[in-house]
Order: structure tokens, then C-alpha cells, then sequence
């Protein structure tokens, strides 16, 4: 009869505790993304002291979790290219309306560049009637946002009109490398709001992206249901493996209790291991 | 155990299938250049890992149900459970399974 730490369940104990420790870290880590994306959501740093985009964020980074809302300072120049409208974003009273937006340079003409949020017009306004982005070094002052990441299909992929602002949408528009980010600019430019038109805000953002946060909180209880059945499993392995073989005639006593659980479906037919009953 | 092993065939397709589709996604939103077509579509397919996920732990439970009942040793159940994770492989798992079940109760398979 085998005890739990005889050699030949090391392998059992290896294997039980890999699966348990793995199972178990990766639903702590999906947890704490949940509980960083929740942290970053109530914490409101719209009103923050604005801070060069640069001390941030670099074009290559990942969201930092202290960059959402956070007023920040871009200077550069607009793209001429790449101006989108983005659909779907209700204006002050209801109204159905979209964002223009615009990339532009952090720096010099040829640095990466950031979409920035310029305005919000209403629903029917044609890109080519407002007028285009300054020439030249601007400064932009806006909130710092993540790429959106929603499921909205665009209906016509060859239009100026988006669904959403996913950044990697509007890579294949311009040459420059672009930011995994946006500004939504806290005052129209001049020209734009002699133009008709009006400064964005935050709360116009779709609430699609909650979801994502959510995700995580799923996939963590998912994790944690897979360690505890690893366990129970390592348990129970371990349990039959020292167990006394069941005197029911068929098993004789010099075999190793190590076996007992291991038993091939095909010989113990009359097995004492108990079984649920069910249909016959 | 009709049931159960019905039960097992349903959720191994559906795993298998849910399985490949996430990974043929997956390798199109890693692999592909951002913003392709099919990049996006690759991107869209992800929330198929979180479905995989759940039923996939209802698979496991009935995958313990059966080898328990069937009285299978714990590296066949391994094997069972490992398939739901390795893309492809659960088509010849289940297979297996099902001729071992014939073979072991010729009675209970029609």
C-alpha cells in the first residue's frame, strides 16, 4: 500500500500542484487587470494639472492605467491626411452626431502621431465642408483615451466614416506610425468652431467598452473553477492511490494500493469502487 | 451513461470547434498586419476564448462523469481534458472514447 509521499505519486503531486499554482496565478492575474481597469475607472483625473503626452506615453507603450481622462499637452503638426469621422456619438441634448478626427505629430513633422478628437458635429455633416486641419506647429490640449476596442462593423470600409476609434484602423490611412491612444481636444480649434463646430466630451464615449473590463472578472472565475477541480482531482488520485484496496474477492492483497484507482475500466468490471447508479 | 457519453459527444464537438475557431482568430489578429480585414476579424473572434472557456468546464465535469462511471483511469480523463485544450485533437480523443466504450460495455452503445 502506498503512503501519500511515496515516490511513485511524485509525479501525481508534480503535476497536481503545476496545474493548481498555474490555474490559480492566472486567475489572480486576470483579477488584477479587473481590478486595475475598475481602479482606473473611478479614479477621475479629467481635472488633473494637463502634462506633456510625452511623460505618459511613447508611441510604442501600452495604455499606462494612470492615462485615463488625464488632461495632457500635445504639440506637433495635423496630418494633412487621415481625418476621419467617427459615428455614433450623441451631442450635448441627444442628438445623433460624430467626432471629427485628426492625427497629429508629437514633435517633429515625421514623429509618431496621436488621433486627436477635434469636434462634434452633427449627424448628415459632410468631412470635405469642414475645413481643414492648421498647418504648421500646433498645441493641442485634451483627454487621454484608449484605442477603442468595441465589435462595430463598418458598413463602408472605403468612406471617411467609422464606427469606432480603433487606432488600428486608422493606421492603413496615414504613413506615420500612430499612438495606441487618442486626445479628445478639450476646445475646438478657432477655425473649427467659427465652422460650426462643437468641442467634444468624454461622456459622448460609447458604454460598449465596459464589456472588456467585465471579461477579465470572467475569465478569472473561469481560472479559479479550473484549480479547484485540479484539486479535487489531486485529491482524489491521491486518496485512491493510498487507499486499502476493497475487499470484494477480485483484488488480492499483494497488489499495491497504487493501483486501486488506476484500475483499467476493462478488468474491474465488478469493481468496489462505489458508482453512481443511473439508467440502467 | 447513454446519456452521459451523448452528453460528451455534444460538448467535444463544440469545444473542438469553438477551439478552432479561436485559434485560427487568434493567429489572424497576432499574425496579420493591424487593420486588415481579416486582422479585425481575428480581433472580433476573440470573446470565443471566454465561450470556450465555460463550456469547456462543463465538458470537463461530464469528461469526470464518464471516466468515473465508466471506471477509467485518471490519465484517460487527463487525456479527455487535455484534448479540450489542444486544437484538432479532441475529433480523435472523442473517437477513441467512443470505441473504448463499445469495446467496454458492448451493451450500453446502440
Amino acid at each position: 500500500m502506498a503512503r501519500w509521499w511515496s515516490i511513485r505519486l511524485w509525479g501525481a503531486h508534480l503535476l497536481g500542484l503545476l496545474c493548481v499554482s498555474i490555474a490559480v496565478g492566472m486567475g489572480a492575474w486576470q483579477y488584477d487587470a479587473w481590478q486595475a481597469r475598475r481602479a482606473a475607472e473611478r479614479v477621475d483625473l479629467t481635472h488633473a494639472e494637463p502634462v506633456p503626452i510625452t511623460e505618459v506615453i511613447g508611441p510604442d507603450d501600452p495604455f499606462p492605467t494612470a492615462g485615463l481622462g488625464r488632461p495632457v499637452d500635445v504639440e506637433g503638426s495635423f496630418l494633412p491626411e487621415g481625418t476621419v469621422l467617427v459615428s455614433g456619438r450623441a451631442g450635448a441634448d441627444g442628438q445623433d452626431g460624430g467626432w471629427v478626427v485628426t492625427p497629429i505629430t508629437v514633435g517633429d513633422a515625421d514623429a509618431p502621431a496621436i488621433p486627436v478628437v477635434r469636434g462634434w458635429v452633427a449627424e448628415g455633416t459632410e468631412l470635405d465642408a469642414l475645413p481643414a486641419p492648421p498647418t504648421g506647429r500646433v498645441e493641442v490640449r485634451g483627454w487621454l483615451q484608449p484605442t477603442e476596442a468595441g465589435s462595430g462593423t463598418d458598413e463602408d470600409p472605403n468612406d471617411d466614416v467609422l464606427p469606432e476609434l480603433r487606432v488600428a484602423d486608422l493606421v492603413q490611412r496615414v504613413d506615420q506610425d500612430l499612438y495606441g491612444a487618442y486626445v479628445v481636444a478639450q476646445e475646438p480649434l478657432a477655425a473649427d468652431a467659427s465652422a460650426g463646430m462643437a468641442g467634444a466630451t468624454l461622456d459622448q464615449l460609447p458604454e460598449a467598452s465596459r464589456f472588456t473590463g467585465l471579461r477579465n472578472l470572467l475569465y478569472a472565475i473561469e481560472w479559479w473553477v479550473f484549480a479547484a477541480f485540479a484539486a479535487f482531482l489531486w485529491l482524489r488520485y491521491v486518496r485512491d492511490a493510498t487507499s486499502e484496496p476493497v475487499a470484494d474477492g477480485t483484488n488480492d492483497g499483494a497488489d499495491s494500493g497504487a493501483d486501486s484507482g488506476a484500475d483499467s475500466g476493462a478488468d474491474s468490471e465488478t469493481g468496489g469502487e462505489p458508482v453512481v447508479r443511473s439508467e440502467p | 451513461m447513454t446519456k452521459l457519453f451523448n452528453a460528451y459527444r455534444v460538448l467535444a464537438l463544440v469545444v473542438g470547434v469553438l477551439l478552432l475557431v479561436g485559434t485560427v482568430g487568434s493567429l489572424l489578429k497576432y499574425l496579420l498586419e493591424d487593420g486588415t480585414a481579416l486582422q479585425r476579424l481575428g480581433d472580433d473572434l476573440t470573446p470565443i476564448w471566454l465561450i470556450h472557456g465555460w463550456i469547456y468546464i462543463v465538458y470537463v465535469v461530464v469528461a469526470f462523469l464518464l471516466t468515473q462511471k465508466a471506471r477509467w483511469t485518471i490519465p484517460q480523463l487527463l487525456l479527455m481534458l487535455l484534448a479540450g485544450l489542444v486544437p484538432g485533437l479532441i475529433f480523435w480523443v472523442e473517437r477513441r472514447v467512443a470505441q473504448r466504450l463499445r469495446e467496454d460495455y458492448a451493451e450500453l452503445t446502440g
